[in-house]
């Protein structure tokens, strides 16, 4: 792909960022030669698609095009994952996730690094704070929150 | 010859450096694509909200957090 295609599909991967939940959909002759070769097949039916269906599968594969090999095999991972998990699970977490969405972004990204903190431990380690997190009331809950945050303030 | 021998070692150098970053995966099929494409940031994020959902089960969101102390105070 040229540059200048490639700072074309970044910035419509940018808008489409952008547009969130007002979906406008994505015209295929918008979309750049490499999207249009993944989406090969859909040519004929695009139109016939749900705009925010466009626009996830526009996004998806810009994510795509972007992944190195082991990038794209640690996606197909966490692909078979989502899809192990029950239609009820499912729907909890995209409602779980449309309340992470709205939270301010220097809260979505002390959540990110907890969780990065967390997986970076090794497995038993990661299994007995499960065991001693769940062990705590809501109030200690809180409390640990709270001096988490002084802490990082700090 | 000697020449001859240091073109094919270099041929297959360059073969081997562009292989190591090849993909041979299959391409990705639609459902995939739609799935990668469903996060706004990556689909990692998922992951984040799952942990976040094991910690903090009855969390509300922040702004109905706010809320919910404004109520308290009054």
């Amino acid at each position: 792909m040229s540059k200048a295609s490639n700072r074309c599909a970044l910035l419509l991967a940018a808008l489409l960022g952008a547009a969130g939940a007002a979906a406008d959909g994505v015209a295929w002759e918008d979309l750049s030669e490499a999207q249009r070769a993944l989406l090969r097949g859909q040519e004929e039916r695009w139109d016939e698609l749900e705009p925010a269906r466009q626009e996830a599968l526009a996004r998806g594969a810009q994510r795509w095009l972007e992944m190195t090999p082991a990038e794209r095999e640690q996606a197909r991972g966490r692909f078979r994952m989502w899809q192990g998990l029950s239609d009820a699970e499912r729907a909890a977490l995209r409602e779980r996730y449309r309340q992470f969405r709205s939270l301010p972004p220097a809260e979505r990204m002390r959540l990110r690094r907890t969780y990065q903190r967390f997986m970076n431990l090794p497995p038993e380690r990661r299994q007995e704070l499960r065991r001693r997190f769940l062990e705590m009331s809501v109030e200690q809950r809180e409390e640990l929150r709270r001096q988490r945050e002084r802490r990082l303030q700090r | 010859m000697r020449r001859l021998g240091w073109l094919a070692a270099a041929l297959l150098g360059l073969a081997a450096v562009a292989g190591a970053d090849r993909d041979d995966a299959p391409p990705p099929d639609l459902e995939l694509l739609e799935y990668l494409g469903s996060w706004q940031e990556g689909d990692d994020e998922w992951l984040v909200v799952e942990e976040w959902r094991r910690r903090e089960p009855a969390r509300p969101p922040e702004r109905g957090r706010r809320r919910n102390e404004d109520e308290q105070g009054e």
